[in-house]
């Protein structure tokens, strides 16, 4: 029997989990993304194996779930690069990606459906039968993730942000995320930030490199970073507290513009009034790539995310679905994304084969993060916070029990110890 | 009876503030009505104010079985775009009427291939 898994939401998780769904035997394989574009909010990033991230990058490789790796690698402009905060970050360019995963994803026979937004759900026995689209078209499917991400929504720009700025998300254009989990009927929990307000504001913003000044842009793509200071006036730390992104709540980020190349110039700030970025010098023309207007706020993220087994199954829900991604807790991040994808599309074709789940030991650095964030929030505190490999809290703890290294030969022995080499890679049965 | 909004929602909050009884909420993807609180605006308003209040027509008498199906303001009505290892520039698909189920390309069941137009 044909056996097909539905992927709802096009980011970098719902992109793992298709490709490590397909290998696992998924006779077939089908990603439905709202908008015209895959990677959603990550098509913004750009930052990998910075800190932590390495050791997951190549634990990821070893078990077999490298694809999207690779990909990053190949896109990558510049390899590495230290700069305040993070060692050895690998920058891909934002440009050229999402063609690149495009290509992965069709190359392994995976469908992609554009412009397909899921609004409706079909429910029997406490299983999902099928989705629906805006369009009215259903899709049935035998195992469904949720990948739809935590972004997204006028409203929750509005309510816990600046309203909506006109991020790459486009919610006005495409329709807002619509949660499948949701419309499950699954109660979705918020993250929050220190002051206690909901959700959390994306860390960087792109700027367009043409308006910039030539010999900056020269310098930026020479060495892959500048680190500009910022004038005493514009100083001001407080907007550290608001970010996604606690890996970079360093005071180095307030006292500076920290801009990486990723084909298009990363500034690592949420947001920005234009007239104060182009009191710096160098930036007297520059105008806004992402969002239109990073004057006035960014995107609002972490404000849907289901309770999970450390397998990505979804608790309490239908017993044919999983989710990953930010979906799947208060984990920032391309490579998280991938780890927990890569988790979801396997065991999606576990479970329909019948057999036994699987999770990443925590004697492996990316199993540990996926542990540590499942129990980080199941207090008050831990919703508090964000989780990654890159930084922070989870960083600390994976130095502390000894798993962040970026010798790949220790990689390699360890994953080897677990006897879960190239798991990833394999038909199930 | 009480009212209802579609999919159509936009979360723009309007109906929230406007509503006497204070039946509108946020849900997890889209402005919900609670159908125990809602009493049509009787009493209070000649039209639901809800109604009134969308921008987008998305309050509506509530229906038993509604499905989604009105066309939605999302996408502004582009159709599915499909890619495939065949067609790697993608195909629109067109699918008609309520009913129309669309398989993935490679399974198709019920949706008329003379009905898909091609892109590539
Ligand atoms: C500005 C910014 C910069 C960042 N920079 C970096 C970086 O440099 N490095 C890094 O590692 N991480 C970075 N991150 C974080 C990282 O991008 C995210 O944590 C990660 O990509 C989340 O992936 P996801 O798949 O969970 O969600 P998303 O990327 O949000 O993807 C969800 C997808 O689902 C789609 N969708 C939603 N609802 C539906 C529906 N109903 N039907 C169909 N499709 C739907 C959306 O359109 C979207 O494509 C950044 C994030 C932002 C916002
Ligand atoms: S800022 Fe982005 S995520 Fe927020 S409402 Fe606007 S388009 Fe959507
Ligand atoms: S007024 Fe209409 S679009 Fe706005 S929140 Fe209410 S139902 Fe949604």
């Amino acid at each position: 029997m044909t056996k097909r898994v539905v992927i709802v939401g096009g980011g970098w998780s719902g992109c793992s989990a298709a490709i490590t769904a397909r290998n696992a035997g998924a006779d077939e394989v089908v990603v439905l993304e709202r908008s015209d574009e895959l990677l959603g909010a990550g098509i913004v990033g750009g930052i990998m194996r910075n800190n932590g991230r390495y050791t997951a990058a190549e634990e990821m490789i070893a078990l077999g779930a490298g694809d999207l790796f690779e990909v990053c690698d190949d896109h990558s402009l510049h390899h590495n690069l230290d700069f305040p905060g993070h060692k050895h970050s690998w920058l891909y360019n934002v440009n050229t990606i999402a063609n690149g995963v495009r290509d992965a994803l069709l190359a392994h026979d995976i469908e992609i459906w554009f412009t397909s937004r899921v609004n409706g759900l079909h429910q029997s026995d406490g299983s999902i039968d099928s989705v629906e689209l805006d369009s009215g078209a259903i899709i049935e499917g035998d195992c469904f993730i949720d990948a739809t991400g935590s972004v997204g929504g006028q409203s929750w720009c509005t309510d816990n942000g600046n309203g909506c700025v006109m991020c790459v998300v486009r919610c006005p254009t495409f329709g807002p995320r619509v949660s499948l989990s949701g419309l499950a009927g699954l109660t979705e929990r918020e993250g929050r930030r220190p002051d206690g307000s909901l959700g959390a504001v994306s860390g960087s913003v792109k700027l367009n490199k043409e308006t910039m000044d030539p010999k900056l842009v020269a310098e930026l793509d020479a060495n892959g970073v500048i680190i500009v200071p910022m004038p005493q006036s514009l100083i001001n730390h407080q907007k550290l507290t608001t970010k996604a992104c606690q890996q970079y709540a360093l005071p180095a980020y307030a006292e500076n513009l920290v801009v990486l190349d990723t084909g298009q110039a990363k500034a690592v700030t949420p947001y920005m009034p234009l007239h104060e970025i182009r009191q710096i010098p160098g930036f007297e023309t520059v105008r806004y790539e992402d969002p239109y207007a990073g004057t006035v706020g960014n995107s609002i993220r972490y404000a849907a995310m289901v309770r999970r087994e450390d397998t990505m199954k979804v608790i309490d829900g239908p017993d044919n679905l999983f989710c990953c991604g930010e979906k799947s807790g208060l984990l920032v991040g391309h490579t998280e994304a991938i780890v927990t994808g890569a988790l979801a599309g396997h065991n999606a074709v576990r479970a329909l084969a019948g057999l036994e789940l699987i999770e990443i030991p925590v004697d492996l650095a990316t199993g540990y993060g996926v542990k540590y964030t499942t129990e980080g929030m199941e207090t008050e505190e831990g919703m508090g916070k964000k989780y990654t490999y890159s930084g922070s809290f989870l960083f600390d703890a994976m130095i502390e029990e000894g798993l962040y290294t970026t010798d790949h030969g220790v990689i390699a022995d360890r994953v080897q110890a677990t006897g879960m080499n190239g798991v990833f890679a394999h038909k199930v049965t | 009876m009480a009212y209802m909004i579609t999919a159509q929602c936009i979360n723009c909050s309007a109906c929230e503030m406007d509503c006497p009884v204070r039946a509108i909420g946020r849900g997890p993807s889209q402005y919900v009505i609670d159908s125990s609180v809602c009493i049509d605006c009787a009493g209070y308003f000649d039209e639901p104010r809800c109604k009134r209040a969308c921008p987008v027509d998305a309050c509506v008498p509530e229906r038993a079985h509604y499905m989604h199906r009105a066309a939605a303001l999302a996408n502004r009505g582009a159709p599915p775009l499909v890619l495939t290892r065949e067609t790697p520039l993608g195909r629109v698909l067109v699918t008609s009427g309520d009913s129309a189920v669309a398989a993935p390309l490679k399974s198709r069941v019920a949706t008329d291939p003379e009905n898909s137009s091609t892109h590539d």
